[in-house]
């Protein structure tokens, strides 16, 4: 049994590590911007969005909510952090 | 991989979401969690940095917290933290007792098992899920003492969550994507996962080389449950369209326009 899973540990190692290489190559600059990049996509796509999805009102009040707003503080602290840190 | 899968698709969060008197109350529900979400890593680690500083040879990490809150805070809020701090563990125990107790009781007992029974003989079963549940929480708790709760928590995770994520997102963006499929890439994508778990620890040398395997666990998992979904779903028949209404991206977008014309 031992052997078995060497063996296809010994197997699944071969691609693993090529990925591996390949992922080290990627400069940490390009990585931190390939992270970033996703809140920022997906900020983009909100403020894509249309005003019927986003703006409502709550029970008991008639003032207008604009989720983008929050959606974006969100997103927005997510970059900072990630940016900074 | 595991926090969106988290955020996304965990049946204590769906359930809440679904729980919302109305859909832009869900919304704006989890808009405010992900402002409050944003702050988790700093209440998790600052308190971890703060005890550090307090007690540069603490002998066991998971008591950094404890040992903290012992010196520094006087007897009186000691008492409130404690309360604030069972009251948030009995609020989450119990969105999860909730939860499991609803899945097997609807999902599994009532459709397969007993169908067409009272909701009192629900009720009942359900209260006695509920307290099975709790039952194996305390054994599972004690059990994990022999390591790190984190560590079984994450790694116990990743096993379901790349795959429950795969299918959720394919279900939700793809209208191809059929029951079959996703049921094949959940099966498959738990039996792949729980495979890499096993031969990583058990290998002469693990095939992840890092010190937390279950994110990369989690990933692959993911991976494959999604090419195993895909492939199922395109050698199966389409659901129907009328089944699909409402709740697929392609079906939503279209009946969005519709109205706004």
């Amino acid at each position: 049994m031992q052997n078995l899973v060497d063996g296809i540990a010994s197997l699944i190692r071969i691609p693993g590590d090529a990925l591996r290489e390949a992922v080290v190559a990627v400069p940490l600059w390009a990585a931190k911007g390939i992270f970033l990049l996703y809140p920022l996509i997906l900020l983009i796509w909100i403020y894509s969005m249309r005003e019927s999805e986003v703006k409502g009102t709550l029970p008991g009040t008639d003032k207008v909510i604009d989720l983008r707003l929050y959606a974006a503080a969100a997103l927005v602290m997510q970059i900072i952090i990630y940016a900074v840190f | 991989m595991l926090a969106p899968a988290y955020w996304i698709g965990n049946q204590a969060i769906v359930q809440r979401c679904l729980g919302a008197r109305s859909e832009f109350e869900a919304k704006a529900s989890f808009m405010w969690g992900a402002i409050l979400k944003t702050f988790i890593p700093f209440i998790m680690v600052v308190p971890g940095i703060l005890a550090l500083a307090h007690n540069p040879n603490i002998p066991d990490a998971d008591q950094a917290l404890p040992i903290l809150i012992r010196d520094v805070l006087p007897v009186g809020v000691l008492g409130i933290f404690f309360a604030a701090f069972l009251a948030a563990l009995m609020s989450s125990v119990d969105s999860c007792l909730n939860s499991a107790a609803t899945l097997i009781t609807k999902d599994v007992y009532e459709q397969y098992i007993h169908p067409h029974a009272s909701d009192r003989h629900y009720l009942i079963v359900g209260r006695i899920v509920t307290i099975l549940a709790i039952v194996f929480a305390v054994y599972f708790a004690i059990w994990v003492q022999r390591e790190s709760i984190y560590a079984m928590i994450q790694t116990l995770l990743s096993i379901f969550q790349g795959p429950s994520l795969a299918i959720i997102l394919l279900g939700v963006l793809w209208w191809r994507t059929t029951g079959i499929g996703a049921f094949a890439g959940l099966v498959g994508g738990i039996a792949f996962s729980c495979s890499l778990t096993l031969i990583n620890n058990y290998a002469a040398q693990p095939i992840f080389q890092i010190q937390d395997p279950f994110l990369y666990i989690a990933w692959w998992s993911f991976v494959f449950a999604l090419i195993l979904t895909a492939a199922v779903s395109l050698l199966t028949p389409p659901e129907p369209q009328e089944k699909l209404a409402g709740l697929v991206h392609r079906y939503v977008m279209r009946d969005d326009y519709a109205k706004s014309r």
